[in-house]
């Protein structure tokens, strides 16, 4: 004797009123011998708690199934029918015909690749969490290597990490980590304790790997390094980086801020960082003062320290021996978006690093159309010749004794404050431009942008400029020049120009001064007769005059 | 047009391009070669292939899907266009029936919607309201809980 009390069997029991009807007969039909437990009565009073189940009448069906229970006392299968009558019983499901109980647990259901297209739109901090829901999810993300690729660890808000989290985050990643990436939250304090010490040990702790062979061996991928990290590292971590070479030559992209490392040109000086794209070094305390290492560099003895990084798109190096630990992180944010630059660009911000500067204008095959120079200082000339992409050279609040080479390919140049010489020595601006005459027979610079120039330079500049400008027949597309530059007017052979434009209108300017000098462009203007010179600027200008000319009288 | 047949016998008679959507349908009909033949789709039921083509009908001109070397911030972004969240706003079986039936159409974009509501659902929660979304049994031993606990500390968001 057999109870057949499957789910499947429930399609082909009826589930009328009227099915119930017939059944009732049926049964009724038995009378006492409903006892004889044949296989017949079983099936039929199976039916009916059946047909009682669909209908919802779960206290009849209840009845049947105990029935069942005593007259086929030996099934199991009737005993857990009747306990799944008494489930429906108690929860009375009668508006809604899918039991609510039923589990979503898609990580058991779906295959490993859909699994992993939705835990990768979650970010690396939150994934590892998710191993806490239930076992399922545990091993899977356990497993799950390339959930373990990019180690983002600046989402972090944990109160603590270990020394071994890194470690095991890498082991978990199977040989697959491309990014590591130490750091603040966006919105935390880069002086946060919590921070600061998290930092300190992620950081220690892959030093301390990388430096060690066998774990090196785990980051065979690993091509993007982001450390942000206001910690103290000693000068001896440097020495770190030399042993990291194993795996940096695989390395793209080094980002670095605000960390005090001396290491930096370790990692340039691995001339065999072939793969490297992009340097980006902010607010680090960059020891170029070693003075044997960078002799040894710029010697490039070594066939692996040439300084030719042939896939290099950007440097950033917006790092300067700063001491001054009360810089707000307000004012860090703001120059830190100062580096953000487009591909094939070098921007150098606020750099001591005085042979670096030198260097960078002799790095061979280096595809950048674009150089920015801020704040940096040096008296190495710059030589960008070989730099034959080079379109445009912008060079900012500089303390440098020279002026760059440039390669013909140069059109633009912008120098503005304190840019050639130093303050202190007002000497060389004149030597400068001698230089500059004379290393620039081939210049093919059309756009010159003095905009920002200290007067009194601007002035020297201009004087000697000009007449080299208009010995060579340079054709000057576009001087951006303000309404002071009256001797830079002056002296200049605007029938040469193809086109002027002027900006900068100082407001502090006494308008006095500012007639004085409208009037002598103008005068200037009228006299050279340059065709070039759209009347709209002329128009322009004389509005500008009638409108001081009101103001004054 | 297109006949396709559900798992449970029903036809839906689709006009091609919305039915090539599916990379799958789409190699049947160039294997076939002949438009007219009736295509059986043995994994999917009625009710989720009506809804899979619902959405293949809305999505019917959209430009090619972008190429895989998409970039990683677009691929780890899960915004969903507006349409396809009200699409989307069905119950977890079907949701989870949707998200197989793409799957094995081979629809990489409905996959893609599907599999971005999903994490939607995980993002930002709690271990306990992720085991509530989905209805999980928390099978480990309190001893297990709190060994996990302690070693994933570091990750947590507080």
């Amino acid at each position: 004797m057999s109870m057949e009390v499957s789910k499947t069997g429930i399609a082909d029991v009826p589930g009328t009123d009227l099915d119930l009807a017939s059944l009732n007969t049926e049964i009724d039909r038995l009378g006492e011998d409903i006892h004889m437990s044949e296989r017949a009565t079983l099936s039929l009073l199976q039916k009916r708690a059946r047909c009682y189940e669909k209908l919802g009448k779960f206290q009849l069906a209840f009845e049947d199934a105990r029935l069942i229970t005593l007259l086929d006392s030996k099934n199991p299968e009737a005993f857990l029918y009747a306990g799944e009558i008494t489930q429906k019983l108690l929860h009375k499901p009668t508006s809604s015909p899918e039991p609510t109980s039923k589990s979503h647990n898609f990580v058991r259901v779906f295959p490993t690749e859909i699994i992993l297209q939705i835990f990768r739109y979650l970010s690396f901090p939150e994934t590892a969490r998710l191993q806490l829901v239930c076992k399922s999810w545990r091993t899977f993300i356990e497993d799950a290597s390339s959930l373990w690729t990019v180690l983002d660890f600046r989402r972090c808000r944990g109160p603590a990490i270990a020394d071994c989290v890194l470690k095991n985050c890498i082991k978990r990643g199977k040989g697959k980590v491309t990014q590591i990436s130490i750091g603040y939250p966006p919105d935390r304090d880069f002086r946060d304790n919590e921070c600061l010490s998290r930092n300190g040990t992620l950081l220690n702790a892959l030093f301390k790997m990388t430096s060690d062979l066998k774990y090196a061996r785990l980051l065979p991928s690993l091509h993007t390094l982001h450390l942000e990290c206001y910690t103290m590292l000693f000068a001896s971590k440097a020495a770190y980086f030399d042993e990291m070479y194993g795996f940096l030559e695989r390395l793209q992209e080094v980002t670095i801020e605000i960390v005090n490392l001396s290491g930096l040109l370790d990692i340039l000086d691995l001339g065999a960082v072939n793969s490297l794209r992009s340097i980006r070094a902010v607010y680090s305390l960059c020891n170029l003062t070693a003075e044997e290492r960078t002799i040894e560099f710029l010697k490039g003895s070594n066939p692996f320290r040439k300084f030719s990084l042939p896939k290099l798109e950007a440097i950033s190096l917006n790092g300067y021996q700063w001491k001054d630990m009360t810089l707000s992180p307000v004012e860090r944010h703001e120059k830190a978006s100062f580096v953000r630059h487009p591909r094939g660009n070098i921007t150098i911000d606020q750099v001591s690093l005085v042979r670096f500067l030198s260097m960078a204008g002799n790095l061979e095959l280096f595809e950048c159309s674009n150089v920015a120079i801020q704040i940096g200082h040096g008296d190495v000339p710059l030589d960008f010749r070989r730099n034959l992409n080079l379109r445009e050279v912008c060079m900012r609040w500089t303390r440098i004794r020279h002026l760059p080479v440039l390669p013909a390919s140069v059109t633009k140049l912008t120098i503005s404050d304190s840019t050639v010489g130093d303050p202190r020595a007002p000497l060389p601006t004149a030597e400068v431009i001698m230089q500059y005459d004379s290393l620039h027979k081939d210049s093919h610079v059309s756009e010159l942008d003095l905009s920002g120039t200290l007067d009194a330079q601007r002035n020297i500049f201009c004087a000697l400029s000009a007449d080299m400008f208009r010995q060579q027949g340079v054709l000057l597309e576009a001087i951006l020049v303000t309404y002071r530059a009256d001797q830079w007017l002056r002296s200049l052979d605007l029938s040469v120009c193809d086109g002027l434009s002027f900006t900068d209108l100082n407001p502090r300017d006494d308008a006095t001064e500012r007639i004085t000098f409208t009037c002598t462009i103008l005068e200037r203007l009228r006299l050279i007769g340059n065709k070039t010179i759209t009347d709209n600027t002329i128009h322009k200008l004389r509005q500008e005059l009638d409108h001081l000319m009101v103001v004054e009288l | 047009m297109v006949k396709l047949t559900s798992s449970d016998g029903e036809s839906f008679d689709v006009e091609k391009d919305v039915a090539e959507r599916s990379v799958l349908i789409k190699n049947m009909i160039e294997d076939v070669g002949d438009d007219s033949t009736e295509i059986p789709i043995p994994n999917v039921t009625a009710n989720v292939l009506k809804k899979v083509l619902e959405w293949c009908e809305h999505h019917k001109s959209d430009p090619a899907p972008a190429t895989e070397d998409d970039t990683d911030a677009r691929k780890k972004s899960t915004d969903i266009d507006e349409w396809d969240q009200k699409f989307m706003q069905v119950d977890q079986e079907m949701l989870f029936e949707i998200i197989l039936a793409a799957n094995y159409l081979d629809i990489k974009a409905l996959l893609e919607v599907g599999c971005k509501t999903v994490a939607n659902m995980i993002k930002g929660k709690t271990p306990e309201e992720i085991r509530r979304t989905f209805n999980i049994q928390n099978d480990f031993t309190p001893e297990e809980e709190a060994q996990i606990r302690r070693e994933n500390e570091w990750a947590e968001d507080r």
